[in-house]
């Protein structure tokens, strides 16, 4: 499984990250500016992709914020670190919005589209910017089937029903992409950092 | 759902991929037992969505409009103390320590003479004093952080405008190794910035930008940047004025008026 690649991004993250949702679940304004300045460009990202309309990324940004101000004591490092418990929540709000469109919005088109694809700016942090190549590289390696049915979930919110029927495909078999185009992508992350 | 079920499903249950019912089958099992009693569920949820954020991880980080925290810290102002604070530990069980507190108080009080205490006080004093100081230099450096992020953003702003131009300055022969620019400039406004990184030179020299219009040169300004860091400078936009060339030479401290020294970074600007 995943283990150590993301085990090592996970505690990088959450050395950081958790002692500030500790602070903000105390009611420490300056800790959530500081996730804030850490995380809000990353979740902008994902709400854009999700909804490609920036008025309305910037609307889940601010609701994912508040969000994590209200619900900070809840987070659990059982289950990830600090920097995927933001990306979740902001994903799951851009989702809720995606639906409340209709389906008429949501086309197999545009989760097909390549992931890794945005434009470069000279501004990012060069480390930040390697990582971002260094998974995009490992994400171009997936099977399409896998990668393309593991966007459709995160960046789409199908379930694995929706995926079947999409695609038209058995439901096992979408289980099974999903579930081995995760292990592999780990494993993918973890070979490229050593 | 058992935990070998519950693993199985892991991968989709980070991505979001589980029907309603699915997932709240997968919630009651995580919470179903003790931690120690599953059998890796939540190390592999944990794994599982540290792999969903490497897909938020692969795409390039889009910034959101400058006022957007305005706006969060004026909704969780209002919402007061959302993040509700740590439960009160009941009065019954909290009052006999404050008495042994107070007891300890007393005892140390008795301890000090009057001279410990004086000169307690003049560390105090100076602590404070030490205090203050760090904490003006604090805000200096934040407000230097700010201006820079507001640069940075005009940056962004004027590469994203349509008349927008991005160009890497050529460094000649002469330029340290690690030096490197681009110039940004709105061919309509007439107006540019100027982002440097390796700013490395002699602790006698500066680097001076020039704007070059046929034989006039313009000193536009010493490139300075603290050692490892970048800079992201606008250019005067009266030394810009139908400039025809961007040029940086490396000069004796403080530059000056006219160049003196070699040039290291040249770009034309463009017209169009």
């Amino acid at each position: 499984m995943l283990s150590s690649t993301a085990r090592d991004e996970g505690a990088k993250a959450a050395g950081d990250d958790a002692p500030l949702l500790g602070r903000v679940a105390r009611g420490d304004g300056a800790a959530l500016k500081a996730l804030y300045e850490r995380h809000a460009a990353r979740v902008m990202a994902v709400a854009l992709r999700v909804l490609g309309a920036r008025n309305e990324a910037e609307e889940i940004v601010q609701e994912c914020f508040v969000e994590v101000w209200r619900r900070a004591r809840e987070f659990d490092p059982r289950r990830g670190g600090a920097a995927a418990w933001i990306t979740t929540m902001a994903r799951n709000r851009a989702i809720d919005r995606l639906r409340k469109r209709g389906s008429s919005a949501r086309t197999i088109d545009a989760a097909a589209g390549e992931p890794v694809a945005a434009p470069r700016s000279p501004l990012e942090d060069v480390e930040a910017r390697l990582e971002r190549e260094r998974i995009g590289a490992a994400m171009v390696q997936l099977p399409e089937e896998q990668r393309r049915s593991i966007e459709l979930a995160f960046f789409e919110g199908r379930t694995h029903q929706e995926i079947a029927e999409l695609t038209g495909t058995p439901l096992g078999t979408i289980k099974t992409r999903v579930r081995l185009g995760m292990e592999k992508l780990a494993a993918l992350l973890r070979g490229s950092r050593t | 759902m058992t935990c070998a079920e519950f693993k199985e499903l892991a991968a989709a249950y980070a991505l979001g991929a589980l029907t309603p019912e699915e997932r709240a089958a997968a919630d009651a099992h995580l919470a179903g037992a003790e931690p120690n009693e599953h059998a890796g569920c939540f190390e592999a949820l944990a794994e599982a969505s540290e792999t969903a954020n490497a897909l938020a991880l692969s795409l390039a980080p889009v910034k959101p409009r400058a006022d957007l925290w305005k706006a969060i810290e004026a909704e969780t102002a209002a919402a007061g103390g959302a993040a509700e604070p740590a439960p009160r530990r009941a009065r019954g069980s909290i009052l006999p320590w404050l008495l042994a507190a107070a007891m300890v108080l007393i005892v140390v009080w008795l301890g000090f003479s009057r001279s410990d205490l004086t000169s307690e006080l003049a560390i105090a004093r100076r602590d404070a004093t030490k205090l203050a100081d760090e904490r003006a230099q604090c805000t200096q450096l934040l407000d230097a952080l700010r201006d820079e992020n507001k640069l940075r953003d005009q940056a962004v702003a004027m590469m994203q405008a349509p008349t927008g131009r991005v160009v890497a300055m050529t460094p000649t022969p002469d330029a340290p190794s690690s030096l490197r620019a681009t110039a940004i400039y709105d061919v309509k406004d007439q107006r540019g910035m100027l982002i440097v990184a390796g700013l490395d030179k002699p602790a006698d020299k500066d680097f001076e930008l020039w704007v070059i219009k046929g034989n006039e040169k313009r000193a536009a300004g010493l490139l300075r940047a603290a050692p490892g860091q970048s800079l992201v400078m606008a250019i005067d936009p009266k030394k810009l004025a139908d400039g025809e060339l961007l040029a940086v030479t490396l000069e004796p401290a403080g530059g000056g008026e006219i160049p003196r020294g070699k040039a290291v970074l040249t770009v034309p600007l463009p017209k169009t």
